[in-house]
């Protein structure tokens, strides 16, 4: 499309990739693929290596600021290049985006094509072209997706071979009102092995039975509803999981989580066998497995379609209320880590302590850190919505909650496997929640168990954060280092492993620490370390500062 | 530019550059569309006027194409969808 024009770069927003959706991360996706595109080109990579090395910050990864300068040097020295950005209405802060493409059109050598649906105000100081598609803009080409679709269902003889192709399109081309979305899911709805070819029909010709979008996913999920109700449990569970994702699950993930049942132990029988291939099936192809084997919905549209709200279009089947989608969430999370991690250390469990391996032996464990992200979501979101949440949820929530925090053992296992994702295990979100006093169920039963539950939590909060302060750069390097002898004598908790391999002595008499009332050993000065010749005793010498 | 091959010093550089830049994955949308894309799809983008004119560097000239147009060549080009 762009061949003529110069070097094309590209990229893509996708909702369902929340934590990839920022302004940035499409910069950086530019980025690396100029990189990749003129890695041949010995002056241009020294340039953005000296940049690396001399003028950034010294993080492992650039800063934002790093990238746009880095870009900017590729804008100055190569001509003619194309930037296409699609669905850029999916882009979480689309003004800053739009913004920074502007300045980038200040390049005499940059031009940029930007794909979105029509709901973007585009800042009237970008200066820009805009062409808006009209319904018969391309119809020529829901005619030549049509057509194939039905040439595909007459093989399957799932319609009549004497249907006449080309009427079939013309009636359902124009019905799509230019709408690729509308042809595509109708194509999927014909597909659903739920209907008669007579129903089938009825829907192509029938010009009354589907209009618009919303119609069509209202048919697909009647058609799902005719399911047995163990299977439509298992489909709206799905459907909640993926509506409220942090990040994209992975087809084992999402298998390990619709297994889970809170408060046991998941076996292999909990798993729905031939998982990746039921997923369609099971949804009427409203959920698809992409080619990185992640799991989504056939469009972020249908995201919005089932999210209850009080102008939605849903007619009521699978309907996802996202505070408590996003609180199943956290306890399917929380019972994972509880009932499915093993209550020790995981650098005797698995042949190969690093990401690769704990999921391996543990398919759900990197998503399960969620957990805290989830419960905040679904908390936070609780006070907009008026309904009542099922006391058995919040019951239940409170319940995990309050065994994981009395499960010293658990906690160190959920510290020891976040670290070895890179991750800092914290509770800071919930903390910020229980001290906002935003928890405000009107039950006050529920409200007294909350309270009780939430107050645990802060407490370990508060550990967790001078855990991850004093000790974190030990634990970055050794995630089993939660275990061992340090950290158990320095910075001893009730709420993760201790062990008395290794006690502190303090050389200062009582009397000493009486005259300093309030004083802390964390603001003393070190002066000198030894360690005995038997190697199984060290010396610290400190100096407490005179006030 | 001349094109030098890379050498193995070369590529553990950029292999470092690539990391530092920490860039989001990119390619599956596209190898996605390119996979299931009928040929002569979107052909009508590429027949349009306003595509033809920000293409080739030119203003658009008002009263001729129903299409919003802003003057003097404006190097960037949205193209606005239906589905809401």
């Amino acid at each position: 499309m762009t061949r003529d024009l110069g070097v094309t770069f590209f990229y893509h927003f996708a909702s369902e990739r929340k934590d990839h959706c920022g302004p940035y991360h499409a910069f950086r996706a530019i980025l690396v693929q100029l990189v990749h595109k003129f890695r041949s080109d010995k002056d241009v990579v020294d340039k953005i290596a000296i940049l690396m090395d001399t003028e950034s910050s010294g993080q492992l990864t650039a800063s934002n600021e790093e990238v746009w300068a880095a870009l900017l040097l590729f804008f100055a020295q190569i001509p003619h290049i194309v930037l296409v950005f699609d669905a850029i209405d999916e882009c979480e802060d689309c003004t800053t985006f739009l913004e920074l493409v502007r300045e980038v059109c200040m390049s005499n050598s940059v031009r940029v094509l930007l794909l979105s649906r029509p709901n973007i105000d585009v800042p009237t100081r970008f200066q820009s072209l805009s062409l808006h598609l009209q319904s018969s803009s391309n119809i020529q080409d829901i005619k030549l997706f049509l057509g194939s679709q039905i040439v595909l269902l007459q093989e399957r003889e799932l319609i009549p071979n004497e249907i006449s192709v080309r009427a079939a399109v013309e009636t359902l081309a124009l019905r799509a009102e230019g709408m690729f979305l509308w042809a595509w899911l109708m194509s999927r709805y014909l597909q659903c092995r739920a209907l008669s070819p007579r129903e089938r029909l009825d829907t192509i010709f029938e010009t009354s039975i589907v209009e618009g979008l919303d119609d069509v996913y209202n048919k697909i999920i009647v058609a799902l509803s005719r399911g047995y109700d163990q299977e439509k449990f298992k489909v709206q569970r799905m459907f909640e999981l993926i509506a409220v994702a942090i990040r994209p699950f992975s087809v084992t993930e999402l298998q390990t989580a619709l297994a889970i049942s809170p408060g046991k132990t998941t076996k292999n029988l909990d798993l729905i066998v031939a998982f990746e291939e039921s997923i369609p099936i099971m949804s009427g192809a409203l959920v698809e497995v992409q080619q990185d084997r992640t799991v989504r919905f056939i469009h972020s549209s249908l995201r919005d379609f089932l999210i209850t709200n009080p102008n939605g279009a849903n007619k009521g089947n699978f309907k996802i209320d996202e505070d408590k989608a996003n609180i199943l969430s956290s306890i399917m999370c929380l019972s994972y880590i509880i009932n499915d991690l093993p209550a020790s250390p995981l650098h005797g469990r698995v042949a190969k302590v690093d990401p690769d391996g704990l999921r391996a032996s543990f398919p759900l464990i990197q998503y399960s850190f969620f957990w805290v992200r989830h419960a905040a979501i679904g908390l936070h979101l609780r006070k907009f919505n008026q309904d009542q949440l099922l006391p058995s949820i919040y019951d239940k929530f409170c319940a995990l909650v309050t065994d994981f925090v009395n499960r010293p053992l658990t906690i160190t296992v959920w510290i020891e496997a976040s670290v070895s994702f890179g991750q800092t295990p914290l509770l800071l979100p919930l903390k910020e929640l229980y001290e906002q006093q935003t928890l405000l169920p009107s039950n006050n039963c529920i409200l007294s168990t909350l309270t009780l539950t939430m107050t645990l939590l802060k407490d370990l909060a508060v550990e967790l954060e001078r855990l991850n302060s004093e000790w974190g750069y030990l634990l970055k390097k050794d995630p089993s280092e939660i275990w061992g002898p340090s950290i158990s004598a320095f910075c001893k908790s009730q709420f993760w492993y201790t062990t008395d391999d290794t006690t502190v002595s303090s050389m200062l008499s009582t009397e000493t620490v009486d005259l300093f009332p309030g004083c802390k050993v964390q603001q003393s000065i070190l002066l000198r370390s030894q360690g005995s010749s038997s190697g199984d005793k060290i010396g610290i010498a400190m100096v407490i500062p005179s006030r | 530019m001349p094109l030098l091959s890379v050498t193995n010093a070369e590529g553990s550089k950029l292999s470092d550059i690539k990391i530092w830049i920490d860039a989001p994955e990119y390619m599956q949308e596209f190898e996605k569309a390119r996979r299931i894309r009928i040929p002569e799809t979107g052909d009508w983008l590429l027949k349009n006027q306003v595509y033809q004119n920000w293409k080739m560097g030119q203003g658009l000239d008002k009263g001729k194409v129903p299409e919003i147009a802003a003057p003097d060549a404006p190097k960037a080009l949205f193209v606005k969808g239906m589905t809401p």
